[in-house]
């Protein structure tokens, strides 16, 4: 939760400089809690994104001083870049914090701190299911896949980086996958009432929430940083 | 199916304190009656109920099923359908915060209930990295935490270790809880342990003896492919070995000093190892794979047919008389391997593209149109299977077992691997499915709990016991 609080820093018009040291930090603090792979790995799995971004921005975005000409014609400016670059410092932030919350934070600690705040349990009960069904659905993902792949021959392997080849294979996995999940849908509803889900009293929880003098010192440190952040756009305005 | 009833004039009274036992071939409605009963079905399925259903003299089609919760507790035939958070002891406490029950309560009942059926260890672990057994263990102590005064178990010792299945029913019996059983198999223990039973068949339920079954009760299984005896077995009985097949010759199959873990991050509260210095499996031959919940069966099978790479050791195969090291890509196509839970391998929309779409993969020669529809409506022939536009979806669960058969069958595979495929089917689909599958492989491997069905089919019998092979146990 309190990770998630740091994610409007990306939308303030802070200076590049700052918005990419603010980036850097957290990718220091996922290296930290998660090591290489939990840096990498998500960075991968948006690099196609990033790399749009960076081709298509400039040319829609003519502020600021030429940068690229090429035979008297302005391709690319210095506001073009700038623009390029503060959304993929944006982007990348919030996959990585997204990414560094979901790996660190137990879904169910998460559900229960949401439903002490006072979040209703109807509410809780949702985002309970899709937190559960989210990485549900990669497990699904995989498991079509290593069913397809134990059908096919050797021959009919998808090698190869044709995007055309990878994207045909996978729309029959993808298409299993969505038969799959929704099949599930009344089935899900019937074991939700097996286990009291409906009933008109307030649930007690089981999981209890340590340390709560510890998560209002994080929470309230995060604010401060925030504020600090804050500090030269505050300036600037006034 | 549309419009003919399901059942007629049923009677059923679950005697206080009794353990009742329904049988019943598949597609019988095992498991829409156990829904029936806890106000699941017509709510979320439709249809039309009639006739009386009372708990006491509370009319249970005028409460809502989770206005039962004290009452009645069900655990359904696939336990992915009923798992939904992200913690084992979540899981279980789940059902006891919806009765507000108070923290210090829940959590002594949680602790009971896994150390129950020794799943302690798995306290904080994702209920999504157990195995099949576990998982209906789960469900158990999930039952076993609410303590509902009527338990209904939907094909659930299935999939369970002979001693868990043991411990159950004796915790059961002594307790002296309401237990309603539905199963597709007659099993041993049940002589023990079960008080009433019953025959459910073309929509009627036969009472068929108190205490002990009555003399009838077994040539009725039995002409319904319930009970598991030699002559029921019939061709399914493994055929001798031939002489040639493992003298000097090479395996089939042969895994050598092999070593898988799954990673410190994948769930599991204690690390699991699976280290095999020596597996094979010859050609003509059927090797059965048994051993409790977690041991490593499914394991070792997802490294035979490739879906896991060990990080030390060698597989070989054998190719035109020679063996040699298989990479992981060669094993997905040499061996063929059936989930424990059909609906993990099916998932296209009619049960024709299912069938046609490993024929359709399999790379070059491709097969004609011709030759795949002629191979299509043979399967569907052989697997007793419904109509080839009929949605799996709709099937009952073990005619989604014949149908993953079926498409195993039309790939050839020259190693089948059938993951407790006797699991929520009759010992006759199972035995039929054996045999068909036999016919189309040059081996076979069967990971089952039933020991009687291991000895009645294998050359071979390994158990497995926390990632090793016990010695000195092979039959």
């Amino acid at each position: 939760m309190v990770l998630l609080a740091y994610l409007p820093v990306f939308f303030l018009p802070l200076p590049i400089l700052m918005l990419a040291g603010y980036l850097a930090a957290i990718v220091f603090i996922s290296f930290l809690c998660l090591g290489p792979r939990g840096v990498i790995r998500p960075f991968l799995s948006i690099l196609p994104i990033l790399i749009l971004v960076l081709l298509l921005t400039p040319p829609f975005q003519r502020e600021g001083e030429p940068f690229i000409v090429i035979g008297g014609r302005i391709l690319v400016t210095t506001g073009g870049i700038n623009e390029a670059l503060r959304l993929i410092i944006r982007f990348s932030g919030i996959t990585l914090l997204f990414y560094l919350f979901a790996n660190t934070t137990n879904a169910d600690l998460f559900i229960t701190s949401c439903y002490r705040m006072g979040m209703p349990f109807n509410l809780v009960l949702v985002v309970t299911i899709a937190m559960r069904y989210i990485p549900h659905l990669t497990t699904l993902y995989r498991e079509v896949t290593d069913a397809h792949s134990l059908r096919r021959g050797p021959d009919a392997a998808v090698r190869g980086f044709s995007p055309f080849r990878r994207v045909k294979a996978l729309l029959p996995v993808l298409t299993s996958v969505l038969i799959q999940a929704i099949r599930q849908i009344p089935v899900l509803s019937m074991a939700l009432e097996c286990r009291g889900v409906g009933r008109k009293v307030k649930r007690s929880t089981y999981l209890e929430l340590k340390n709560r003098a510890g998560v209002m010192a994080d929470f309230s440190i995060s604010l401060l940083i925030i504020i600090i952040l804050l500090i030269p756009l505050i300036r600037e305005m006034v | 199916m549309v419009n003919s009833p399901l059942f007629q004039g049923l009677d059923l009274s679950l005697a206080q304190g009794k353990i009742t036992l329904i049988l019943g071939p598949p597609e019988s409605g095992k498991t829409t009656l156990s829904r029936i009963l806890t106000g699941l079905i017509p709510r979320f399925t439709g249809g039309e109920l009639s006739g009386k259903l009372n708990l006491g003299r509370k009319s249970l089609t005028a409460l809502m099923p989770y206005e039962l919760l004290e009452e009645i507790g069900l655990v359904f035939q696939n336990s992915e359908e009923q798992l939904f958070t992200t913690r084992c002891d979540s899981e279980i406490a789940f059902a006891l915060e919806s009765l507000a029950m108070p923290r210090e309560k829940i959590r002594e009942r949680v602790f009971s209930a896994l150390e129950w059926l020794g799943l302690s260890p798995y306290e904080q672990g994702n209920p999504k990295n157990l195995s099949g057994g576990e998982k209906k263990k789960l469900l158990l102590a999930c039952l076993f935490a609410l303590d509902p005064a009527i338990w209904l178990l939907d094909e659930t010792l299935d999939e369970i270790d002979r001693e868990s299945k043991f411990k159950v029913l004796q915790n059961l019996r002594r307790s002296r809880k309401t237990v309603l059983i539905f199963s597709s198999k007659w099993l041993e223990l049940y002589r023990e342990f079960v008080h009433r039973f019953y025959l459910l068949s073309e929509g009627r339920l036969y009472a068929a003896g108190e205490g002990q079954p009555e003399p009838g009760f077994w040539q009725k299984l039995e002409e319904r492919g319930l009970l598991l005896t030699k002559e029921s077995a019939g061709s399914s009985l493994r055929a001798p070995l031939p002489l040639s097949s493992k003298r000097g010759s090479i395996p089939l199959i042969q895994v050598r000093e092999m070593k898988f873990s799954y990673q410190a991050n994948s769930g599991r509260s204690r690390g699991f190892s699976l280290i095999i210095p020596d597996f094979s499996v010859y050609k003509g031959e059927i090797v059965a794979l048994v051993g409790p919940n977690g041991s490593g069966k499914s394991t070792l099978a997802r490294v035979l047919c490739g879906l896991l790479a060990p990080q030390s050791g060698e597989i070989l195969i054998s190719k035109e008389g020679n063996q040699r090291a298989a990479a992981v890509e060669e094993l997905k196509s040499y061996t063929g391997y059936l989930f424990q839970n059909p609906d993990s391998q099916i998932f296209l929309s009619t049960v024709h593209e299912e069938l046609a779409y490993g024929l359709k993969n399999q790379g070059r020669p491709k097969p004609t149109r011709e030759e795949i529809e002629k191979r299509v409506n043979r399967a569907i022939e052989l697997f007793n299977l419904p109509a080839a536009d009929l949605p799996p979806a709709i099937m009952s669960y073990s005619t989604r077992k014949r149908l993953q058969a079926a498409v195993y069958y039309l790939l050839e595979r020259s190693l089948l691997i059938i993951d407790e495929g006797d699991s929520g089917i009759s010992f006759r689909d199972y035995l039929k499915i054996v045999e068909l599958l036999g016919s189309a492989a040059k081996g076979m491997v069967i990971i089952t709990h039933n020991q009687e069905l291991a000895r009645l089919l294998a050359h071979r019998i390994i158990y497995l016991e926390a990632g090793r092979i016990l010695p000195g146990r092979e039959e």
